[in-house]
């Protein structure tokens, strides 16, 4: 064994012939019932378990990705000293689009353009882009974005919501099950699999069966903090549909205007006072507040309502929340990271952790890899299995091993 | 034969995959607005707006469903609407009821708006849509549309 240990450490690590512990610990994972479990947990969905991975590490960089191509959404800063206000910005596209009706808007990153939600008056819901720092109206995407397609490909396969509630959004949710459970077998089959991390080697010069099944342990043990938060927030997303279903909702609805305060006006509509007034009064109410969602009031009931991050940066867009009259410019309710709920705190984690956007760009790169080589590890351990259960005749010098393994895992 | 079926099973689940290509195929088909054999109603005339309601999914609605719908203003400030909302029963919702979970509230653009409106389990033969606008001087303005004969 030490033999075999010298041997390793002058062939370098990742190119290393098989020792004698190798070959036992390839005979260990062959047989048996985790065995069995780990390729019964995913491999009947890998197809759609690939695509759900593939199409999730692209709404990762989804953004990214329509700054590469589109210059409107991109936000240059320039000379401008800072941002322009949300006065100026829902100015300037009621002036492109006077008879647009303004939703809601939408702060992401540095680099990204203010994304403004408009209803269209010939009907329609569209994006207006515009550059927070220069106040400039760059762009209108009419209906479904980039990265909104990429979250429904991804999020509900595109299946379309109807009360509330789309199967597809349940399917993909689903597959936290064959994720989590992969990853657990993994773990009890490959009892070294810890060796991984300090030591990966992937044997390039031997049969692609080795190479894949190389690649396909290496992975997954370097991923398994990824794909276990991936599994644990998916499997979240599947709980939070269902609670959703039985109108249960973790985050309280946004308080409503009571009818008696509402001003009384004839003939006419009352004076409003401006969002950056509102988003002044938010900033009173929930210091430290990083600013990421505007919803404009729907109704003369209700609120403007101001959404964004507190002082917990693992949080999601809509953790904190302060709703402003824009009547009266009170603060007609709050909720700071202090009045949550562990329940709140906790669903507060998930989006950051599986979107991957709680550092901007570098941690959207970081779960972009890890996406990446969660896809390789679904397509490889797949790879690994076609090739153990491959047809004798296609590898007839190896014949009576392979045989006997395809009787053995049948 | 086994040997195949046995190769074979585990990419079944690539028929999974018309799923997302099927929805991508019928939203195009619906355009822009997602307005696919949308049922216009009788135009009518509240306050003093004059209304044009369309039925954006089954006309008329199905018991416990949820019934889309969108509605122009035609004619009419629209600044003086404090808040507009579509319900289905058997008279008009009472001025408390209008923000409770069974009324559609009217949203989105200023003069195309929409509503999506829980439809009750049980339908009495008398059952309308009910179209109520309040104005910001606080009064009431109620129209209906018949759910068996339009």
């Amino acid at each position: 064994m030490a033999k075999a240990t010298s041997r390793a450490r002058r062939t370098g690590p990742c190119l290393r012939p098989p020792d004698p512990q190798t070959a036992k610990s390839d005979r260990a994972i062959r047989g048996g019932l985790w065995f069995s479990l780990h390729r019964w947990a995913s491999l009947p969905l890998w197809i759609l378990l690939f695509f759900v991975c593939i199409t999730g590490t692209l709404a990762t960089v989804s953004h990214e990705i329509t700054w590469l191509i589109n210059p409107d959404v991109r936000a240059n800063q320039g000379n401008a000293a800072s941002h322009v206000g949300y006065d100026r910005i829902a100015g300037a596209v009621t002036e492109r689009w006077p008879q647009a009706a303004i939703h809601s808007i939408q702060e992401t990153e540095p680099y990204l353009a203010t994304r403004v939600s408009v209803s269209l008056p010939e009907g329609g819901h569209a994006t207006a882009y515009v550059n927070p720092y220069s106040g400039e109206v760059q762009g209108l995407s009419r209906g479904v974005t980039f990265p909104g397609f990429m979250r429904a490909l991804h999020g509900w396969l595109l299946v379309p919501w109807h009360d509330g509630r789309s199967w597809g959004y349940y399917l993909v949710g689903l597959l936290a099950l064959p994720l989590l459970l992969s990853l657990i077998t993994a773990t009890v089959v490959d009892k070294r699999f810890w060796r991984s991390f300090y030591r990966p080697y992937i044997r390039t010069r031997l049969t692609r069966r080795i190479f894949w099944s190389d690649l396909h342990r290496v992975i997954g043990t370097w991923s398994i903090p990824f794909v276990a938060v991936i599994g644990l927030t998916g499997g979240f997303y599947f709980v939070q549909g269902v609670l959703w279903d039985n109108d249960i909702t973790i985050l309280p609805p946004a308080p409503m205007i009571e009818r008696e305060a509402l001003p009384v006006v004839e003939g006419g509509a009352p004076e409003q006072a401006g969002i950056d007034a509102a988003v002044a009064k938010a900033r009173q109410a929930i210091p430290g507040l990083e600013l990421r969602w505007i919803s404009l009031p729907e109704s003369g009931y209700h609120h403007t309502e101001i959404y964004g991050l507190g002082d917990f940066p693992l949080h999601s867009d809509f953790s904190v929340a302060a709703y402003i009259n824009p009547y009266s410019g009170d603060v007609g309710g709050r909720r700071d990271v202090d009045d949550m709920s562990f329940l709140m705190w906790l669903q507060g984690l998930a989006d950051p952790l599986h979107f991957g956007d709680f550092a901007g760009l570098i941690s959207k790169l970081i779960w972009f890899v890890f996406g990446t080589l969660l896809s390789l590890m679904i397509f490889s351990g797949m790879l690994v299995w076609h090739k153990r259960t491959a047809p004798v005749k296609a590898h007839a010098p190896r014949r009576t091993g392979e045989a006997g393994l395809v009787a053995e895992a049948e | 034969m086994t040997m195949r079926w046995m190769r074979f099973k585990y990419h079944i689940n690539a028929v999974l995959l018309l799923l997302p290509l099927y929805f991508l195929a019928t939203t195009l088909a619906m355009g822009p607005n997602g307005a696919t054999g949308a049922t216009p109603l009788t135009p009518k005339s509240v306050g003093t707006w004059q209304v044009e309601p369309k039925a954006a999914g089954h006309w008329p609605p199905r018991p416990g469903q949820e019934l889309d719908m969108t509605v122009r203003f035609d004619a009419g400030p629209v600044a003086e609407i404090r808040t507009a909302v579509l319900t289905i029963g058997d008279r008009a919702p009472a001025v408390e009821d209008l923000l409770s979970p069974s009324a559609g509230l009217l949203h989105g653009g200023k003069v195309l708006r929409e509503a999506h409106i829980p439809v009750p389990a049980d339908i009495s033969a008398d059952a309308a849509l009910w179209l109520t606008v309040e104005r910001w001087d606080g009064d009431l303005h109620h129209v209906s549309w018949p759910l068996a004969s339009s």
